[in-house]
């Protein structure tokens, strides 16, 4: 699994900033990734039950991002729903929860017929303010001004400026600094950002949605 | 070599944004083939003379409304192939073989029986080779056969995914050989698309590619977007070489770039040979192309 969004430079500075406190203590959040790949059922091995389904194949960028953001819920909720593929889900709700931590949802749906591009997108309440993120920009609301952080008012970054450039671009940018970062990594013999402790996490966040989504049966 | 100087970019009629999808989400609501042919032929009246374009359904319908109304102003074209996400998307919806023969359903009887003794040498033989002149031959007609009669098939390029990708393979043969059969057979200018200039005027060295008699279609903007490694190594190969032939897109950087700003700094540039700008609606092609007809002359290299 190639978490390229941990490349990504809106997503990076969003979660300096939740640290730094740009927006307070955050409360609340709320995200989805969609996209209108999926609008008939599709002979295709990553759109049938046991090795599909939108929360397993599509799901794994955001709950990463969230999981990076706030850490491991304390409690999962999840509901599933197929609406064209055979035996896999095409839309799933999931409520997380965490016992000293913010309250939020996503939505992962890739059916979205007017949708068009995708999107990957988290919106962040705190008690200082709201911090709404996509691979593209951040738009960003402070109540008060955070010291050496952000001046109050409205902030809209750009990723062209949150995002270095590379030596050679193959396909897009994030892939491309995630092959360089792996390969520096190999010639280097050091610890890649992505390993597979932080993957086991995902999987299990997974495996708690998809459990969840069985209890209700 | 002739080049259009000003192309019509048609990433906005794909739902396209390399800068912001949320715009493009909204474009995309409203974007229909009418809308589209509008803009084609406002672009057209204010100084567009040329089309980019992809090698799809889309594409076929589009040019073929153009044909219907009437359109009868000159106009180059400047095909991309594959799409990518054409192909991703037969794939997955019937299959290698229903994507085979998805392809092939348009063409007329005496093509597809050629096409089709051809394939089976492909598929017999896994000839990457005999694939893409095929693949190249099958797209072309099509786009000939749906194209407006004032319309002229100039230049195909190879998209970018497989542009940079064949460099990082070492397909330079293969490309070699694609480009001398669009050259010889259908006569139109080779030309690939790539958002590595340094690295692939290196490559086409590499490879024998004659870079003279290829046209190559690359980022160029003030803020250095998709301009690997960086914008100055691109802006310094066109300093060096007066052989190579480029046409500009991303200027506008999606918007990020005023209409001002683009234009100040395409001057600045040496040896381009052209511009492809994409616009979403008739006002927008009225007044970027008026402007870049307007303020570009003397800019281009000649020809």
């Amino acid at each position: 699994m190639g978490f390229q969004n941990r490349f990504s430079g809106t997503f990076n500075k969003t979660m300096d900033l939740i640290m730094r406190g740009a927006i307070g203590e955050p409360k609340f959040f709320w995200g989805h990734h969609f996209s209108p790949l999926v609008l008939q059922d599709l002979e295709h091995w990553k759109f049938r039950g046991g090795s599909g389904g939108v929360v397993l194949e599509f799901g794994p960028h955001l709950l990463d991002l969230v999981l990076s953001m706030f850490g491991e819920p304390s409690s999962v909720f999840g509901r599933m729903k197929s609406m064209f593929s055979a035996g896999a889900e095409d839309y799933a709700h999931i409520l997380l929860t965490y016992d000293s931590g913010p309250t939020g949802y996503v939505d992962l749906c890739w059916s979205m017929r007017n949708y068009t591009p995708g999107e990957l997108m988290v919106e962040v309440h705190g008690k200082n303010g709201t911090l709404n993120v996509n691979e593209e920009r951040i738009v960003l609301q402070v109540k008060d001004a955070v010291s050496g952080v952000l001046d109050a008012g409205t902030h809209f970054m750009h990723w062209t400026s949150l995002t270095p450039s590379v030596d050679f671009l193959l396909s897009g940018v994030l892939t491309t600094l995630e092959d360089d970062h792996f390969l520096r990594s190999v010639a280097s013999n050091s610890q890649t950002r992505s390993d597979f402790d932080r993957a086991s996490k995902v999987n299990k966040l997974i495996d708690a949605i998809k459990a969840s989504d069985q209890g209700a049966l | 070599m002739e080049i259009d100087r000003l192309l019509l970019g048609s990433n906005p009629f794909y739902g396209t944004d390399h800068y912001l999808g949320e715009r493009a989400r909204q474009r995309n609501l409203s974007m229909n083939q009418e809308r589209m042919v509008g803009v084609i032929e406002e672009a057209c009246k204010f100084g567009a003379t040329g089309f980019n374009c992809s090698t799809d359904p889309l594409t076929y319908g589009l040019l073929n409304s153009l044909k219907k109304s009437g359109f009868s102003k000159k106009l180059g074209l400047y095909p991309t192939f594959p799409n990518p996400q054409g192909f991703l998307n037969e794939q997955l919806t019937h299959g290698t073989i229903g994507m085979l023969d998805s392809a092939l359903r348009d063409l007329n009887s005496s093509s597809k029986v050629s096409a089709v003794i051809r394939g089976g040498f492909t598929l017999l033989t896994l000839d990457a080779e005999r694939g893409m002149k095929l693949y190249a031959d099958i797209e072309l007609e099509r786009l000939r056969s749906s194209s407006p009669q004032s319309s002229q098939l100039r230049a195909v390029l190879l998209h970018e995914s497989f542009t940079d990708l064949g460099m990082c393979f070492g397909l330079g043969p293969l490309f070699k050989a694609c480009a001398e059969h669009v050259s010889d057979k259908h006569g139109v200018i080779p030309g690939f698309v790539t958002r590595n200039l340094r690295a692939f005027v290196a490559f086409c060295e590499s490879s024998s590619i004659p870079i003279n008699g290829t046209l190559i279609m690359t980022p160029f903007n003030s803020l250095g977007y998709q301009m690997a490694p960086s914008r100055e190594a691109s802006e310094r190969v066109l300093l060096d070489r007066a052989d190579v032939n480029v046409i500009a897109t991303g200027l506008l950087g999606g918007g990020l770039v005023s209409i001002d700003d683009a234009i100040g700094y395409l001057r600045t540039l040496r040896n381009t040979s052209g511009v492809a700008v994409g616009v979403s609606t008739k006002a927008h092609a009225r007044e970027t192309f008026s402007r870049l007809k307007g303020e570009l002359s003397g800019v281009f290299k000649s020809s």
